[in-house]
């Protein structure tokens, strides 16, 4: 059993992460909450990079399996697997666990095969990792974690970036396995056990409709004025690459991209200073005094988003990934109440199924 | 430009990983022997691009900006500096014209500490990827020299974030500072470089004791 008894945990900005918090969980669970709920906060303390890695100030304690949290006991799949990347080969990646733990490399990458059979990710082995799509490597990431032999897995939302379909596979592979998932994306919490809710309210917005005008690009994909257009398809099947060739098409127009890497977007000193006159609507007043970068990848993507609701034409990677799902809902309302033109790269269905268009890649 | 180059130049080439690294010692250390000798920074400069195939070449390409400043340096302290810098540059390359895991693999074959050797592999592996943001980073901020300024805030703060969280993800997946390493048998056209790069190492070194003598 993993026993969670938190008093509190302040991170060392003062920033208090976790507050009364009491868990026993069996390692089947699925946690869901809003964004900045401390889902991340407590996969870390469950990995011990909470207080060990990070520092602060904790008062209560955890135990896994009657033991201190040690990263060799818990693997952890974070939120942005680009940050993951330790080797330059998926190959080496997928075995690095191994490696740290003594396996010889033979042995390793012969274990190395089977997962990426099981995970049906076999063809990327002698690929490169700076190569793959967000998705594929975060496939690549999970069967990393697999591979470790941990006690337990968890997870940091491994879905935001997944299709249904792969998604749905892993579930039934972690199956197997103990494993705490964060997700926001609550669809897939019937797959689990149990649901811990760290603080989840549904809020509802206005339905707005669009109205959809004259063409403004005839190009790899047509757009009309005011139509929302969603991007769906298979990891790696070129969605990414998609909006950033309708970028290039599009400069004479007034457009705006946001990659699935927020903190690309972010240079100012200020949220307020990045994000100007949408602070409000984009209810980051709590935060408008932070450095953009010390966020969360939530709040960063947010942030990113907003900075470019300037433009006329928005074309948004993964837009709700490491959100909640009432961002989701709010992010519409937004496109539609300013009257934006966007195209949407996503792999969840029910933000597509609210467009104006589908485009299945 | 410079960053299609830097990203072609960083992926891995076929030469065997201890051929390649001790060339790459032999052809540097020739430049640096000789004094910047022309002639000798030229060989260097020739057997490099021969054998990875005028790969390092895209090296020059990617440091153009630096090469534009050594040429304006070079007009005071003489063009052999430049070359020199070239040879230096290319010869350093090599090592990109072999597998990272079979660089590694010939230091740990060289005894040296694998503590040491990890962190030396985490970097290479990493290079292509701070590329690759660089990439991401210039296609969001346009080629204008306007937005220079903007293209470089944004790369460094999203090198220290990805420096920041490899510390992270090193410490969740419990590095114990083991590395996964290759080291496999040259081929002809391994000794072949190593031979001719010492070859040019030993001219280099034995010149001196040969015009003494004489």
């Amino acid at each position: 059993m993993i026993e969670v008894n938190v008093d509190k945990y302040v991170y060392p900005n003062g920033e208090v992460g976790l507050k009364n918090l009491r868990l026993e969980l069996y390692g089947n669970e699925i946690v869901i909450g809003s964004t900045g709920s401390g889902k991340s906060t407590l996969l870390k303390l469950l990995n011990g990079l909470i207080p060990n890695f990070y520092g602060g100030e904790l008062k209560g304690f955890v135990k896994i399996f009657g033991e201190k949290p040690n990263p060799r006991d818990v693997a952890y799949v974070k939120q942005i697997p680009e940050e993951s990347i330790t080797c330059l080969r998926v190959k080496e990646e997928l075995t690095f666990p191994l490696i740290q733990r003594g396996m010889k490399r033979s042995a390793a990458l012969k274990e190395a095969e089977k997962v990426a059979e099981e995970l049906r990710i076999g063809h990327l082995l002698e690929r490169y990792t700076f190569e793959l799509s967000t998705g594929e490597l975060q496939l690549v990431e999970i069967a990393s974690a697999i591979l470790s032999n941990s006690k337990l897995i968890v997870l940091d939302e491994p879905f935001a970036h997944l299709s249904e379909r792969n998604a749905k596979r892993i579930i039934e592979i972690l199956k197997d396995e103990r494993v705490v998932v964060a997700e926001h994306r609550i669809e897939f919490s019937d797959y689990f056990e149990r649901t811990i809710d760290l603080g989840f309210v549904k809020r509802e917005f206005p339905e707005l409709k669009g109205e959809i005008g004259k063409v403004i690009h005839d190009g790899s994909l047509k757009i009309r004025e005011g139509e929302i257009v969603a991007v769906i398809g298979e990891n790696g099947a070129g969605k990414t690459m998609l909006l950033k060739k309708l970028a290039k098409e599009m400069r004479g127009l007034d457009v705006g991209i946001v990659l699935q890497n927020p903190a690309y977007h972010l240079t100012g000193r200020r949220v307020r200073e990045e994000v100007g006159k949408y602070l409000s609507e984009f209810e980051l007043e709590g935060i408008a005094e932070r450095h953009p970068q010390s966020l969360s990848v939530g709040q960063m993507r947010k942030v990113a988003i907003a900075k470019t609701f300037k433009h006329e034409v928005l074309l948004l990677d993964e837009p709700t990934a490491g959100l909640d799902v009432n961002f989701r809902e709010k992010l519409l309302y937004l496109l539609r109440k300013h009257k934006k033109t966007a195209v949407i790269a996503t792999h969840d269905l029910k933000l597509a199924k609210c467009c104006d268009r589908v485009v299945e890649l | 430009m410079i960053v299609e180059n830097l990203k072609e130049g960083f992926k891995e080439g076929n030469l065997e990983g201890r051929c390649v690294l001790l060339s790459s010692l032999f052809l540097s250390s020739s430049i640096y022997i000789s004094g910047f000798n022309v002639l000798i920074s030229l060989c260097s400069i020739a057997i490099s691009a021969a054998f990875s195939k005028g790969k390092v070449l895209r090296f020059i390409f990617g440091f153009l900006p630096v090469i534009v400043l050594l040429f304006v340096s070079s007009l005071i302290s003489g063009f052999n500096v430049l070359i020199a810098f070239i040879g230096i540059l290319c010869s350093g390359a090599l090592i990109t014209s072999s597998k990272y895991s079979e660089i590694v693999g010939a230091l740990i074959y060289f005894r040296f500490p694998e503590k040491f050797v990890s962190y030396v592999g985490i970097s290479l592996a990493l290079l292509p990827t701070v590329i690759n943001d660089l990439e991401n980073v210039k296609f969001l901020y346009g080629r204008s020299v306007k937005e220079y300024y903007s293209i470089l805030k944004a790369f460094v703060a999203a090198v220290i974030i990805r420096s920041l969280s490899l510390g992270e993800t090193l410490y969740s997946k419990g590095f114990t500072e083991k590395i996964y390493y290759e080291v496999r048998k040259p081929n002809a056209i391994d000794l072949a470089l190593l031979s001719l790069s010492s070859l040019l190492f030993l001219s280099t070194v034995l010149q001196p004791l040969l015009f003494q003598s004489i």
